[in-house]
């Protein structure tokens, strides 16, 4: 992820003024409570307020801004089927209207590209509508729901039928606080089950203010060193990590897909996911680094980027931010050989409100679409070798037809020094 | 989207604006129901409706001589009440009641089923006796055949009120200002179908596809209707709670259905403070130490969940009610006067109050970004025209209109997306719009158990 | 139906109190010798069997010698490593039919201690490497000692870690338990500090025929053949190897004949593909104490819950008041309650206490 400063645009804010909230409802009907509207693209502010706010002792580097294309694209199912998705991809930096259109048809990635932010910074998340170019006949906007984003506003909450949609063309960004630590994760909602079943799902994940502390804190204890990295802000340390993968399941139904393509109508309510993937993928492609070449049908760009190849030095505490965004049904997921610590859901500390310690120690976990826990591996006893995330729904250890693949990844463990 | 879902979309708009003609009233965020301790329900056949315009044969446990019902009447209790059902058989084939999670239960009368004493076809009832010994949100369902009699409709929620009015339990840590039933489940019509051809020996529970999923008995948009809708005769419960922000609105969430859902409530986590109907607590008396926060709750098949939930707004970064005090504008004569301070810490004294709930560091904070012409977007029907919560904008002509009091519309549903379907038009199935108005706003009026308003508030 | 490997008491306590006077450094091992097997199968119809359905089933026997003729069961023989043992070691020997698969054995959450890490790979058409099993395999035809110290009290799955979606829907499945002590004669600690009388063990599994019968007949895998287990879509449901009317509770622990109103643990564990939902048919609750043989670090109350695939949760409940001779011990919410199409049947158990003489609530659901 990038992070851009670019020349503020101008803002234009008109005004509202009230006299104080409780005339509100009578206020309203005398004011336009409609901000300012221009033909706009990228919009990037500089951090001017000369406030910290994400701890890392620079004032003026808490604004991020990122810019996603929402469009179409092409996958390829680890047996080998290609599948017509729509999803986002990365434009930052690309500000040119014209430029981003050029690289942003046909270019959609699964799962779309992985936001993270660090806690204190702002995000300025341009979404380009792009179009659907093997779609012509499609005109459908697009948004960017942030999944779990605490007190939402409707304005940014992505759900169209309660806010706005961004139509093809044009660009809507949208702002978020990152609201505290954790695991999210974001997707379009407009036509969701449609457009999520196509693919406009991605990772989205916080670090927590604890990882910036001074060298030497004392946390109950604890002693946090500079670069140590914490899942959230614990206290204890007790969510230190060495090495974090963010893992998303997921699933598609290739006869939706290839009813999409084809332009038929669409198995809504019949939908049977067929290919159970992780990040994107199934399983031995899961494991692979470069194994997804780069489709020729999406305009040069790698549409499945990212492996779940879980890596691991003996010894290592390896967080496992998982999120399921799969439109059908639950799965469970499972560790081969070691016990999971579940530390966190829906991106919240596993603590009771009176700060009582919930954390569990379990082999699985089942997620449902739109939930998200952060589990810990403790590789200290556990002997080198290769170890295997993968779903005990075990007839989804498929990729369709084909046997040995499916929802599965592998854990290497490297001997330590 | 291939065409319909643009006319399912609209469809949804044209359904909302006829709810809001025939009531011209928000819904609100009430649980409606039979109160008493002495219940007589009579299990009878019944159709209910979809709004793609589908009609399928249903039992239902009716009131007494009222209309079978999708779900059965939900039957609402004080903790401690010896509760007493009486049921009566109406249909063709035995059906009984069992009642998971309460105490004591027995049974007279009827015959010895499996899980229960059931009433026969057209002989005398059956009366089943319990102690609601705790407080929490519970269900009833039939305990005879239930793979095929709960799909059918033969179940319902019970509600066990806490001793100190406004919790959800005996701990002040579950206290609320508004409630609402979240009673889920799904409709495979294959089987409905094989049954009003009497067909029963062809019903195959191996095979059982769900494709319409429903709240309180109702596909979206038909969630949205009023209570006690006449063109629903048979699916009387609504879901379409609202509240005003700082409200917190007690979620009871009941899976009467075979899968698991994932409800996941857009706008904000919920604390989830009991399941199965039982107080998250450490030890008797800790209050909701165990308590967890989640933006989507598990719904396990014969689950409840009881969770809170509030919206404030805070931490978003900008002033979500609107004030723009510190931006262009003239404060009044008597500025700076008694009261008038900096509430943001930005070193400048605002001229506007804040309003309850509202968090300081984000008062009078400009709105970040500049929104695209209106040519460039596409709007929804719960869109007020306005960014700020309250307030009404200018929306290009036809759209909008279904948030007159200019509320922030929340989508809540079962985030296995494919469940928000009815067959195949979208949105729809099990899914609702929940909407927080701005303090003060009258915005949560109670309904009385005829689906009347309550004025004043 | 079932075989249980079982140290006799009067054996065990003084291997206990042995482990005592060598301090207890000393860790004992559980060697048992187990075999796989292709076997039929029959899935009861009714309560006394009187029709059935035969299912060509893999499955696992305990035997005493290499020799011994396999008779394997689903699941597989209950495995009880004594208190004092933390280590088990099982020898597997593949007598699955030649020409079929190798197979191995895991048991989820416990890294083996010999061979962890070490899975058989194969290299497929496009040069992919993929794993076969999860750690070293067994041909058909030869054995493997498998072996895990520092075993944990608790409630074990343990299944076929090769070629998963196929071996363990076969029936390569069974239950490993252990306590964490001996109490006295009637009461046994599962966990420190959880104390029962007797346990209920309830292994889940699911069968669909059409993987069995193309199994049977040589035909998975193969051109025009089914691939796959992707549209897997089971029709029966099982309880320790048999639907309801069959099915039985398993019971384990020092009270043979307990009566109402005592401490029983409820093993339960999902040797299936699928999430169900146990829930008390007696309108008890439980208090859900741990899952995968972890102690959760607060108990849930409740009067059902969720049981995933491939996981194990224990329970803590009171046996149900004698209110009747019978009661509905555990059904499935999630509805799987059928037969194929037969009402009723599939995830249900019922508890009997027989009326005069012994109130027996746990023997009885075993049949006896």
């Amino acid at each position: 992820m990038k992070k851009n400063r670019n020349k503020r645009k101008e803002q234009g804010m008109r005004d509202t003024r009230f006299a104080s909230g409780l005339c509100l409802v009578a206020a309203l009907m005398l004011l336009s409570a409609t901000p300012a509207v221009a033909n706009v693209g990228v919009q990037c502010p500089p951090d001017t307020d000369g406030i910290d706010t994400n701890m890392d002792g620079l004032v003026d580097n808490d604004n991020v801004c990122m810019h996603l294309s929402a469009g179409d694209g092409y996958t390829q199912m680890a047996d080998g089927k290609l599948q017509y998705i729509f999803s986002y991809s990365d434009l930052t930096g690309i500000e040119d209207m014209d430029m981003a259109l050029m690289q942003g048809m046909r270019a959609a990635v699964f799962p779309a590209p992985t936001i993270y932010l660090r806690e204190g910074e702002k995000l300025y998340l341009t979404l380009t509508n792009v179009g659907m170019m093997d779609r012509p006949d499609l005109f459908d906007p697009h948004t960017v729901h942030w999944h779990g984003y605490p007190n939402a506003a409707s304005i940014f909450d992505g759900v169209p039928d309660a806010s706005i949609a961004v139509n093809m063309g044009a660009s809507l960004t949208y702002f978020y606080t990152s609201p505290g630590p954790g695991t999210y994760m974001y997707h379009c909602h407009v036509e969701a089950t449609e457009h999520m079943q196509m693919g406009m799902l991605g990772n989205l994940y916080i670090l927590p203010y604890q990882d910036m502390l001074p060298d030497l804190t004392d946390l109950n204890g604890f002693t946090h060193h500079t670069n140590n990295k914490y899942a959230y802000n614990d206290g204890d340390g007790s969510t230190y990590y060495d090495v974090d993968f963010p893992i998303q399941l997921g699933s598609f139904d290739p006869d939706f897909h290839d009813a999409s393509m084809g332009t038929e109508p669409l198995p809504f309510a019949l939908m049977t996911d067929k290919y159970a993937m992780l990040n994107g993928r199934g399983y031995p492609d899961t494991v692979g680094p470069d194994r997804i070449a780069t489709l020729e049908e999406n305009n040069g760009v790698n549409s499945q980027p990212l492996n779940s190849l879980v890596e691991a030095t003996q010894g290592d505490k390896v967080l496992l931010r998982l999120s399921n965004l799969n439109v059908t049904r639950f799965y469970t997921l499972a560790v081969t050989g070691m016990k999971m610590k579940v530390i966190g859901k829906d991106a919240k500390l596993l603590r009771g409100p009176t700060g009582l310690n919930l954390y569990y120690d379990t082999t699985s976990i089942t997620l449902g679409g739109g939930e998200a826990v952060d589990v810990l591996l403790d590789t200290s006893t556990v002997p080198p070798g290769t170890y295997f995330l993968y779903t005990t729904n075990l007839n989804y250890l498929s990729n369709d037809t084909e046997d040995f693949g499916g929802m599965m990844t592998e854990i290497r463990v490297t001997a330590g020094d | 989207m291939i065409g319909h879902g643009k006319n399912a979309l609209s469809g949804l708009v044209a359904a909302l604006a006829v709810v809001l003609l025939l009531s011209a009233i928000p819904a609100s965020a009430a649980i409606v129901g039979l109160e008493g301790t002495s219940f007589n329900l009579t299990a009878k056949a019944g159709y209910i409706t979809t709004p793609d315009g589908g009609s399928y044969l249903s039992w239902g446990y009716a009131n007494g001589d009222g209309p079978a019902q999708y779900p059965g009447p939900t039957l609402i209790v004080n903790e401690g009440d010896t509760v007493t059902v009486t049921l009566t058989n109406e249909l063709a084939t035995n059906v009984s009641m069992i009642f998971p999670g309460m105490a004591s239960v027995t049974a007279k009368g009827g015959k010895k089923g499996l899980f229960t004493r059931e009433a026969e076809p057209a002989k005398n009832a059956v009366t089943y006796t319990f102690v609601a010994e705790k407080p929490g949100t519970y269900m009833y369902q039939s305990g005879t055949r239930p793979e095929l009699q709960i799909e059918m409709g033969l179940f319902g929620a019970i509600i066990v009120r806490s001793a100190t009015q406004g919790q959800a339990y005996d701990s002040e840590d579950t206290a609320y200002d508004d409630e609402f039933l979240f009673l889920l489940s799904e409709v495979d019509p294959v089987i409905h179908e094989q049954m009003e051809l009497g067909m029963e020996n062809m019903v195959d529970n191996t095979k059982w596809e769900p494709v319409i999923w429903m709240i309180n008995g109702r596909s979206a948009p038909d969630t949205m209707a009023p209570n006690y809708a006449p063109w629903l005769p048979h699916q009387p419960y609504n879901c379409m709670p609202n509240i005003e922000a700082g409200q917190t609105l007690l979620i009871r969430l009941a899976n009467a259905g075979r899968d698991l859902h994932p409800f996941h409530t857009h706008g904000n986590h919920s604390t989830i403070v009991g399941r199965y109907g039982n107080l998250l607590e450490s030890v008797p008396g800790a209050g909701a130490d165990l308590a967890v926060e989640e933006f989507t709750v598990q719904m396990v098949p014969g689950s409840t969940v009881d969770s809170l939930f509030t919206w404030t707004g805070e931490g978003i970064g900008w002033d979500v009610y609107g004030h723009q005090s510190d931006i262009n504008v003239e404060p009044l004569d008597d500025f700076p006067g008694p009261g008038d301070v900096d509430h943001n810490g930005d070193g400048i004294v605002d001229w506007v109050d804040m309003m309850p709930h509202e968090s300081a560091a984000d008062h009078g904070k400009p709105f970040p970004v500049v929104l695209p012409d209106p040519t460039d977007l596409a709007f929804g029907g719960f869109y007020s025209g306005s960014p700020y919560l309250g307030l009404l904008g200018n929306l290009p002509p036809g759209e909008g209109g279904l948030n007159p009091k200019g509320g922030f519309a929340y989508m809540w549903h079962s985030h296995t997306e494919k469940e928000m379907v009815n067959f195949d038009i979208f949105p729809g199935g099990m899914m609702t719009m929940f909407i927080v108005t701005a303090p003060g706003s009258g915005g949560a009026m109670p309904m009385r158990a005829d689906g009347s308003s309550v004025e004043g508030r | 139906m079932m075989t249980m490997i079982k140290i006799k008491k009067s054996f065990l306590l003084p291997l206990i109190a042995l482990a005592l006077v060598l301090g207890g450094s000393q860790a004992f091992a559980l060697q048992i010798t187990l075999k796989a097997a292709e076997f039929i199968h029959e899935v009861c119809l009714d309560k006394n069997c009187t029709t059935s359905e035969p299912v060509v089933m893999w499955g696992y026997d305990q035997v005493a010698t290499p020799d011994e003729a396999a008779n394997p069961t689903i699941p597989g023989p209950v495995i009880e490593l004594p208190p004092g043992d933390s280590t088990l070691e099982i020898t597997l020997i593949n007598e699955l039919p030649v020409g079929t698969e190798p197979t191995s054995l895991i048991i989820p959450g416990l890294p083996l201690s010999n061979g962890a890490g070490q899975p058989d790979f194969f290299i497929d058409g496009e040069g992919r490497q993929r794993a076969r099993s999860f750690v070293p395999e067994v041909a058909v035809g030869e054995s493997r000692t498998y072996v895990w110290n520092n075993v944990a009290p608790g409630t074990y799955l343990y299944q076929s870690g090769s070629h998963p979606a196929v071996q363990v829907q076969m029936g390569l499945y069974g239950a490993m338990v252990k306590d964490n002590a001996v109490i006295d004669n009637n009461t046994s600690e599962a966990y420190p500090g959880i104390h029962y009388n007797t346990a209920g063990l309830l292994v889940f599994s699911e069968i669909d025929p059409v993987l069995h019968q193309a199994v049977a007949n040589g035909e998975y895998g193969c051109q025009n053949c089914i691939t796959s287990t992707i549209d897997y879509q089971p029709q029966y449901f099982l309880i320790n190897g048999q639907p309801f009317p069959a099915s039985r509770v398993v019971t384990l622990g020092p009270q043979s004949t307990p009566a109402p109103d005592r401490q029983l643990l409820i093993r339960m564990v999902n040797a299936g593909l699928r999430s169900i939902a146990p829930t008390f048919g007696s309108g008890t609750y439980g208090e859900v104490i741990a899952e995968d043989a972890s102690l959760y670090p607060y108990t849930k109350k409740q009067y059902g819950g969720l049981l995933p695939p491939g996981k194990t949760k224990d329970a803590i409940a009171t046996t149900p008041p004698r209110n009747a001779d019978k009661f509905l011990f555990i059904y499935d919410r999630r509805l799987s309650l059928t037969n194929a199409a037969q009402s009723p049947g599939g995830f249900m158990v019922v508890g009997n206490y027989p009326s005069g003489g012994s109130t027996c609530f746990v023997q009885s659901l075993t049949g006896n």
